[in-house]
């Protein structure tokens, strides 16, 4: 019943839009109905997807495609532009849920197994990835003509993209289940490693990548630029982090909206100054976390009843950019990429964490923690279409079937993972399910 | 000058600060709602074009989907005040003033811009804008400290103006039809009537839609959310259709509180983010003032044709009350339909987003509920407040 209010619903809102068409012109206004649909049609989504066994953030990204630009159009590209205040206040919060949930005192027995599995992954991952990549491109043509150059630059662009993950899925997915242990804090402690590290990696990728395929001289300028950027986004968010520590202590009132305005704030500072916001927000929630540990359950509780509802429209917005023509266009190479991608997760991780003593669960369910891929990813795949020119957009539209791919299959392995490793404290399935309720902390 | 976010931001921040300066004047019995939506305002203005510059309008038009959610809220919320249940509980000669009263007041306005050659479309606009008055207002000073003179009129005065909303609504509601480019576009267009009900229906779906969500869903946060949805969507089609959100909500708002089983509920949540809204509607009106374009005929009909209509309007309620056996101990009763409050803002803001009214129509009508604000509150406390001695006594 409520499926059929929502889609006759929706079905008004479209006549609606296609009534004005030409005669009344208000983009604020087709932005807040394709906001409406999302919130509506993504707690319904949720809801059904929970249903399914699966999490809730697939209901929302399944919404977010099928009422997206490559499908039904009723949400355009326009009202995604519009939106995007959104995307940044989703992205800060989880962020700072991200950098809130890293403790120092939790990483003492943990520490080798994170250092392991990040370096493994960024060094040997990189190197394995880029090498099959280099082997396949030479041998299918998937690209067009590439020359010798070019096809290694593509290559090492796959390998590092390969590593990058999604550390909003992953905390979303945590979220939902209110997961804890050592599964938990492994995976989200080498999320956020590696989401420092990955741009660091892209970055010198990328100037090898131009060197070979434009026969541009290296300069490792842009190298000490990324540097100096991310090392400037932990001293910003560390600023952020003390001040809102101190509110968080002092005045404690509001905190709801005040974790929502810090992730603005962080989102306008990073624009004007050039910083990199996921990065801002995460220092800012660690020192929180660490440093003013008594503020700390306040702060995490305000970011539990803030987030559920910035989830449904964040997690909507991406699936709405998610194009399945591009995975039908790709078909097969996107497929291979996805599969060597797995494949090399699957082994890697496991290696790395049995190497480094870590308890089972973890050598046997953290990989399925690596698997997801979205706004990094997504971001990378533009750069490379506008910095390499003669190859990047082909090479982007390989990224971006794979990103989907990723996205869809990578919560539900999460949170799989989360489920068998015993770490999720509420149940998955049904069980859970409570008719029209946004998923509450 | 500002970037959206930033902008997003202080408007946020001058929501926190509003909830903040009320709870302050609640404690301290404060009973001056005007004076906290004209400091508002007085903010917006300094913040705008005409004085530091930090809002522009090109700025003002970004937050655009901020103001059409606000104009729905304030629907939604009034709608959740209509409740079948207690207007049939109405005697029928309180509902036949409740019509009436407001709907003079509207009629000498609206009579006066036609004298003045405003035109009938501004004079339309004007009534509905004159129509809506301020439960709020008469609410504040008639509790708390110094019970009025005579509580038989401050009761009737309050029903009047509780009822206010109603015919201000409907008359905005055609008002807006009327003028929506869908209705003048001819050819490939909808009749006025037909787009009346189309939003209308848009409502009444919402409201079932909501309440269907709604059903199981225990949390504030939840509640929250699916209101803040549905009412986009409410928003987003009436600006698709180029009306205003505003008489649709109120539909939808009508349904959930006469259809559902935990309306209440509903009501608290939605009374949670009005305050927030308000204040975020009240500076962006006083940003986007300018002193420049301001139609003195307009502001003259509004201040001085509401005045006389609520005079006459203050003399129907007396008359009507001696009829029925109820005689008023106090004169000057109509001064309680003035001032205005958060519906009136809504329509302001709704027809200044739609484009409908004359240049300087808006500056003049904030201007003129700046005035009533503070007169009418002043003339309604020493008509129907007993006066020191009485007090004293």
């Amino acid at each position: 019943m409520r499926w059929l209010l929502f889609l006759v619903m929706a079905g008004a809102s479209w006549a609606a839009r296609g009534l004005g068409v030409g005669v009344v012109r208000d983009p604020a206004g087709s932005a807040l109905l394709s906001l409406g649909c999302l919130i509506v049609g993504g707690v319904l989504a949720g809801e059904l997807a929970q249903r399914l066994r699966l999490p809730r953030i697939t209901g929302y990204l399944a919404l977010g495609m099928v009422i997206g630009p490559y499908a039904f159009g009723l949400e355009t590209a326009e009202d995604s532009d519009l939106l995007r205040l959104f995307e940044e206040l989703a992205l800060g919060l989880i962020a700072l849920t991200a950098g809130g949930e890293f403790r120092v005192e939790g990483l003492r027995g943990r520490l080798r197994a994170l250092l392991a599995i990040t370096g493994v992954h960024c060094v040997v991952m990189v190197t394995l990835v880029g090498a099959a990549m280099w082997v396949a491109l030479s041998w299918g043509g998937v690209l067009g003509p590439l020359q010798g150059g070019e096809m290694l630059a593509a290559a090492a662009v796959l390998g590092v993209i390969a590593v990058a993950n999604s550390p909003a899925t992953t905390i979303a997915v945590i979220t939902e289940t209110r997961a804890r242990g050592d599964v938990v804090d492994i995976v989200l402690g080498v999320t956020i490693l590696k989401d420092l590290v990955i741009l660091l990696l892209y970055t010198f990728v990328e100037v090898l990548a131009r060197a070979w395929s434009q026969h541009v001289p290296v300069t490792l300028s842009l190298l000490h630029g990324t540097g100096a950027e991310i090392l400037l986004s932990l001293l910003a968010g560390g600023g952020l982090g003390l001040l809102l520590g101190a509110y968080v202590l002092r005045v404690g009132r509001h905190l709801e909206l005040v974790v929502v305005l810090v992730a603005l704030a962080s989102a306008e500072l990073a624009h004007g100054a050039g910083l990199e916001h996921l990065i801002v927000c995460m220092a800012a929630g660690f020192v929180v976390r660490n440093l003013t540990s008594r503020a700390a359950a306040g702060f995490l509780d305000a970011l539990e009843r803030s987030s559920p509802p910035i989830y449904i429209v964040f997690f909507g917005l991406v699936g709405a950019r998610l194009d399945l023509g591009v995975v039908l266009a790709m078909g097969l190479p996107a497929l291979a990429y996805v599969g060597l991608r797995l494949a090399a997760t699957w082994s890697l991780t496991r290696g790395a964490a049995h190497l480094a003593g870590s308890p089972p669960p973890v050598v046997r369910f953290a990989w399925m923690g690596f698997v997801a891929q979205a706004g990094v990813s997504l971001g990378l795949a533009a750069r490379v279409a506008t910095r390499l020119p003669s190859f990047g957009p082909s090479l982007a539209t390989l990224i971006v079937a794979a990103v989907v791919i990723n996205q869809l299959v990578g919560p539900v392995l999460w949170e799989h993972a989360l489920h068998s490793s015993g770490e999720a404290t509420l149940p998955a399935g049904p069980a859970v399910v409570r008719k029209g309720a946004v998923p509450s902390p | 000058m500002l970037g959206g976010t930033v902008a997003f931001l202080l408007v946020v921040v001058f929501a926190l600060a509003g909830g903040e300066l009320r709870n302050l004047l609640a404690r301290r019995g404060h009973r001056a709602p005007a004076m906290e939506g004209l400091s508002f305002l007085v903010l917006g203005y300094l913040l705008g074009d005409e004085a530091l510059g930090l809002f522009p309008r090109d700025l003002i038009q970004d937050l655009r989907p901020v103001v059409l959610l606000g104009v729905a809220w304030i629907g939604l919320m009034f709608g959740l005040q209509i409740e079948l249940r207690v207007i049939s509980q109405l005697k029928p000669w309180h509902r036949a003033l409740g019509w009436a009263a407001p709907a003079v007041v509207g009629a000498v306005v609206g009579g006066g811009a036609v004298v003045l050659g405003l035109g009938a479309h501004q004079g339309l606009v004007l009534a509905a804008l004159a129509t809506a008055c301020s439960p709020a207002t008469l609410e504040s000073l008639t509790r708390g400290r110094g019970a009025p003179a005579d509580r038989s009129a401050a009761r009737l005065l309050r029903l009047v103006v509780a009822y206010s909303g109603l015919p201000a609504v409907l008359l905005f509601a055609a008002v807006t039809v009327m003028s929506s480019p869908l209705a003048t576009a001819g050819a490939g267009g909808l009749a006025a009537p037909e787009l009346l009900a189309f939003s209308m229906g848009v409502g009444v779906l919402v409201g079932y839609l909501s309440l269907a969500l709604a059903r199981g869903g225990e949390g504030h946060i939840s509640l929250l959310t699916l209101l803040t949805g549905t009412m986009s969507m409410v928003a987003g089609a009436s600006a698709a259709l180029g009306t205003s959100s505003l008489p649709a909500a109120a539909c939808a708002g009508a349904v959930i509180i006469n259809r559902g089983t935990f309306a209440h509920r509903m009501l608290r949540v939605a009374h949670g983010l009005e305050r927030p809204l308000l204040v975020a509607l009240l500076v962006l009106v006083g940003a986007s003032w300018t002193g420049v374009a301001f139609s003195w005929p307009v502001f003259g009909v509004m201040v001085g044709g509401r005045w006389l209509g609520a005079a006459l309007g203050g003399g129907l309620i007396s008359r009507a009350a001696s009829r029925h056996g109820v005689p008023l101990r106090v004169t000057g009763l109509g001064y309680g339909l003035l001032p205005q409050g958060e519906l009136a803002l809504g329509l302001l803001v709704a027809l200044e987003g739609l484009g409908i009214g004359a240049p300087g129509v808006f500056e003049a009508v904030v201007g003129a509920m700046a005035v009533h604000q503070v007169m009418g509150q002043w003339w309604l406390r020493r008509c129907l407040l007993p006066g020191p001695a009485l007090r004293a006594s």
